[in-house]
């Protein structure tokens, strides 16, 4: 048997900590999402002044992260030269989410909204790096 | 008017037999969602419960979400369906069970938009306006809404 990595809720307060003092430092507000390799989320928190819009976005991009292990912005290049993509179920092609990556596995997924896509992807990076791993 | 009349009376007919609502207030804010869940999370651990807290706005829009280790994969999705039925019908959702359990004519209520009528989701009630609400899903019902209840009174 395979065993496999699973994040505790100590790990995702610590993963959004980051990722929210990141926010902060900027002064952008935004929704962070963490979830499981199976797309589930885990975790949630939305700043004062993230719009309801943002946090369902942040929960799409995450998923789409996690369940495809690849980052939401490969999605988005990806579509440029191949837009039958847009069909893909469950895939927000959006720059801000980002897989978690742990010993080579994907093990979920986080996604941010709230500012410039590229940014959102600052922030879940930032997140992902307090992780450590 | 004659229409709004008609609507107003349709909705006090259908409605849950419980005292009017509080009117819904200003949004939740994060740090007011932290108090609640960390209130929430404490009277789990104290019962050995593991849980999923979610915590909406008064817009019905998530605000916080978390869930403790070895909750199982729903409790997430029920713990917001359960804080959206709290918040969006401004009752607890005891209320909706309890209208349920009377059978025949509060069945009609498991075809409501959203309606979750189990135990476990609390509108959040600050100076009478509903500012948003907490769902608790993870253990027994009325366990759940233990938990609620201590996040939700975190507020007073």
């Amino acid at each position: 048997m395979k065993a496999r990595q699973a994040l505790t809720l100590a790990d995702c307060e610590k993963l959004s900590a980051a990722a929210l003092a990141e926010a902060r430092r900027n002064d952008w507000n935004v929704a962070i999402a963490i979830l499981d390799d199976g797309g589930h989320l885990l975790h949630f928190v939305r700043m004062d002044g993230a719009s309801p819009a943002n946090a369902r976005i942040a929960v799409a991009k995450g998923r789409t992260a996690a369940e495809s292990r690849r980052t939401s912005g490969e999605w988005q290049e990806r579509i440029k030269t191949r837009p039958e993509m847009l069909r893909m179920p469950g895939i927000l092609p959006v720059q801000g989410g980002v897989p978690i990556v742990v010993e080579g596995t994907c093990i979920g997924g986080v996604g941010v909204s709230g500012v410039q896509s590229h940014d959102d992807e600052k922030i879940a990076r930032a997140g992902i790096d307090a992780l450590g791993t | 008017m004659k229409k709004l009349i008609a609507i107003a009376a349709v909705l006090l007919c259908t409605a849950p037999a419980v005292a009017l609502a509080q009117p819904y207030g200003a949004p939740i804010t994060l740090d007011q969602a932290r108090k609640a869940y960390a209130a929430g999370e404490a009277e789990a651990r104290k019962n050995k419960w593991s849980v999923a807290i979610a915590i909406l706005d008064s817009g019905c829009n998530l605000v916080l979400m978390q869930k403790m280790d070895n909750t199982q994969i729903a409790a997430p999705m029920v713990a917001q369906d359960k804080a959206w039925a709290a918040c969006g019908y401004r009752r607890n959702t005891k209320v909706l069970q309890d209208a349920l359990a009377k059978g025949a004519e509060g069945w009609r209520y498991l075809q409501f938009h959203r309606m979750v009528a189990a135990d476990g989701g609390l509108p959040i009630i600050v100076d009478g306006k509903i500012i948003g609400a907490i769902g608790v899903s993870g253990v027994a019902g009325h366990q759940d809404a233990e938990v609620a209840k201590a996040g939700a009174e975190a507020l007073q």
